[in-house]
């Protein structure tokens, strides 16, 4: 009896102590540096609380007011959030489209058995090196190859294919233009090779099955392996969709903080940025960042759902 | 409905540089120790020898198993037939025609696979409709052929489920299901029973044979375990190592082995081995095992004759079934007996081999363990092979 009553006094022993003990630090550095400025930034976008010259306004409890601002038309003639917004998905979209594309059409190539592609590795780390480079030193380079006096524009006067430097940084078309391709060097080998892993995960048989049901390649991708790499091709989408919303340091470096020209490439968080400039307006920053965290948390809830889906 | 023939087929698989380095490592691992042979495939300048000198005739609605241990290229052949392995070299023929480089979608053969392949986002009607939605036969025809495949298998109650909502054993007939609603040429299938359990293996196996006689298509089957190969085939190809050992009915290869192999690999318990003499006493063949004499069947005088086999060292088979228990013959001391029912399997050690003898029990409790008993066997069951090249010789 003694010998069981040590067994059992041994058995009470926990472990989880430790496992809070060594979780302590992250959740020190959460709280101070995560969930206090979060809450912060939630609590500063009911205030009026800004910088007018020397003066510190507020803060002063206003409601939604700063909400409502976002979404009413101001002095320059348009709803701010809405052109930015539409700033930022026309971004967004012509780096992601291409980025998908092509994506897919490397991963299937990668993975097909009856292509076999020798030397893949070299091949998935060449694709993969741009998403190491730093997006601002990446956006400094385009700048410099692209200004009136960049390489770019030397070669085409050269070649005599122009008479007059092209402005590509002065130019809605262009600037888009070379922001959607430098997101989409940036990240098309990271899509790679994610989409390369769910492709991996199906099972070869399947593949074999429908080619043996008679299907053709094409049949093949949409019957087969389209639906069964969807969950990864949705997080795949989303995530870059949730990149695209928080895109800053790309067009801001090209367009030197300007969104130039004429704000056509100014997005949300260059927006946001703008407000914690000179006028230090943490109320609208505030209120648009609550809204940026409202639309983040929809798309990740929609991503958990779709790959939780049994 | 089709005959498929193999001419001289040949499967290699091209070898990289690291595996030419394994290749040689291995190479002299062998000539440094000759038993160590671990890989069974061959590994050749060329590549990995998978399948040589593969030559088959199947008849059409003939039901064909090819069966072998791991690795001795069944499943390579099968898939070769199939489209989804290229061929090295030699021909492929269906139905008179040479296929070598037809596409899979294009030879009108179906394939259960050995993980069923079913396709998890669409439900069972889907995965048997689906080559049939491809083929772009009129909807109420896939109707109409999917409920009739679906009642063969009795599978009518789970057409609206999704793969995963399946039993193994559901799962299997589904897989079934979707191969014959497409009325192939021929049906392949590769190790289809081997993911479910015994009892399930059985019952499918019997299931199996009645399809069989309900549909009218040329099958090729591909599994590892002798007695379905035993059970299913009309014709059984046995292989190993990339080549075939012996073609034949089951009883044809039950009863006349072609080699040590064969001899061991069908029928289970496995043949016991001897080794013996072959002498000539009086004009007649007699094997001579420690002392233990016994004079072969006429039968097997007959053809040792014709090939007017030498007195030679050999190795003699006996079938556990075949040993019986008697009074004089060899000696062997039983290690572990196992009541099987109407039979007994008796493990002996006879000069440190094991031997395996079948004892009918006939209602009696008898107790053989650790006691010594005195066995032998008539001269019609024994199978005598060279200890040179290790083939029967009287074939």
């Amino acid at each position: 009896m003694e010998k069981m009553k040590k067994l059992s006094k041994t058995k009470s022993i926990s472990y989880a102590k430790w496992g809070y003990i060594f979780i302590i630090p992250f959740f020190v550095v959460y709280l101070i540096f995560t969930l206090y400025p979060q809450l912060l930034t939630i609590y500063n976008s009911f205030f009026e609380y800004y910088r007018d010259g020397l003066n510190v306004i507020g803060p002063n409890f206003v409601g939604l007011r700063n909400y409502k601002e976002l979404f009413t038309i101001n002095n320059a003639g348009y709803v701010p959030i809405v052109k930015y917004s539409l700033n930022t998905l026309i971004l967004w979209i012509i780096g992601a489209v291409p980025q998908f594309l092509i994506a897919m059409l490397l991963a299937l190539f990668f993975t097909s058995t009856r292509l076999n592609i020798k030397g893949q590795q070299f091949f998935k780390t060449v694709i993969y090196m741009p998403n190491l480079i730093m997006a601002s030193a990446f956006s400094m380079l385009f700048f410099a190859l692209f200004s009136q006096v960049g390489p770019i524009n030397q070669l085409l006067q050269s070649w005599g294919a122009v008479n007059e430097p092209i402005n590509f940084l002065g130019m809605t078309i262009s600037v888009r233009g070379l922001i959607g391709l430098m997101n989409f060097l940036m990240w098309f080998g990271n899509t790679t090779i994610l989409l390369m892993a769910g492709i991996q995960g199906i099972d070869e048989s399947m593949f074999e099955s429908a080619r043996l049901d008679g299907s053709n390649s094409t049949q093949v991708f949409f019957n087969i392996t389209m639906p069964l790499l969807m969950p990864i091709f949705i997080y795949v989408f989303i995530t870059s969709m949730i990149g695209g919303i928080q895109m800053f340091d790309v067009p801001q470096v090209l367009t030197n903080g300007k969104g130039t020209p004429n704000l056509t490439s100014t997005t949300l968080i260059m927006y946001l940025n703008n407000f914690l400039g000179v006028s230090k307006n943490f109320g609208m920053a505030g209120a648009v960042s609550v809204l940026l965290f409202i639309i983040t948390a929809v798309l990740s809830a929609f991503v958990f759902k779709t790959i939780t889906r049994k | 409905m089709a005959e498929v023939t193999l001419k001289n087929i040949k499967k290699v698989y091209p070898i990289g540089d690291t595996e030419k380095k394994q290749r040689k490592a291995l190479k002299k691992s062998k000539e440094e120790n000759p038993e160590s042979n671990k890989a069974n495939l061959q590994i050749t300048d060329e590549g990995v020898v998978a399948v040589q000198e593969f030559s088959l005739d199947i008849k059409d609605k003939e039901f064909v198993v090819l069966v072998g241990p791991s690795g001795c290229g069944k499943s390579t052949t099968l898939r070769m037939v199939a489209g989804l392995e290229e061929i090295t070299s030699g021909e492929l023929y269906i139905d008179g025609n040479l296929v070598n480089s037809v596409e899979p979608k294009d030879r009108d053969i179906a394939m259960v696979f050995q993980t069923y392949a079913l396709y998890p986002h669409m439900t069972v009607r889907d995965n048997m409709a689906y080559s049939l939605k491809i083929k772009k036969l009129p909807k109420e025809e896939i109707e109409a052929k999917v409920n009739e495949a679906a009642e063969i298998l009795d599978i009518t109650q789970y057409l609206d489920r999704k793969p995963k909502a399946l039993s193994g054993g559901q799962r299997q007939r589904v897989a079934i299901g979707r191969a014959i609603v497409r009325d192939p040429k021929v049906l392949l299938m590769d190790e289809p029973l081997s993911n479910l359990d015994a009892k399930l293996r059985n019952q499918m196996r019997s299931e199996i044979i009645k399809l069989r006689q309900r549909i009218n298509t040329t099958f090729i089957y591909v599994t590892h375990d002798q007695t379905e190969a035993m059970t299913l085939g009309d014709r059984i190809v046995v292989m190993k190592d990339g080549f075939i050992q012996q073609i034949g009915t089951p009883q044809e290869v039950y009863d006349h082995p072609s080699n040590l192999f064969v001899s061991g690999f069908i029928g289970t318990p496995q043949m016991n081995y001897f080794d013996a003499k072959l002498e000539v006493e009086n004009g007649k063949y007699v094997v001579n095992t420690d002392g233990y004499k016994v004079v072969l069947s006429e039968e097997k005088q007959v053809r040792l004759k014709e090939k007017d086999v030498k007195p030679q060292d050999v190795t003699l088979g006996v079938r556990p079934d075949h040993i019986v228990l008697s009074e004089n013959g060899l000696k062997g001391k039983v290690d572990v007996s196992e009541l099987m029912g109407p039979s007994c399997h008796l493990h002996m050690t006879v000069d440190g081999k094991d031997v395996i003898a079948i004892v009918p029990t006939e209602g009696k409790k008898v107790d053989y363990v650790n006691k010594e008993v005195d066995f032998g066997f008539n001269g019609n069951v024994c199978h005598i092979f060279s200890k040179e090249d290790e083939k029967n010789l009287e074939y």
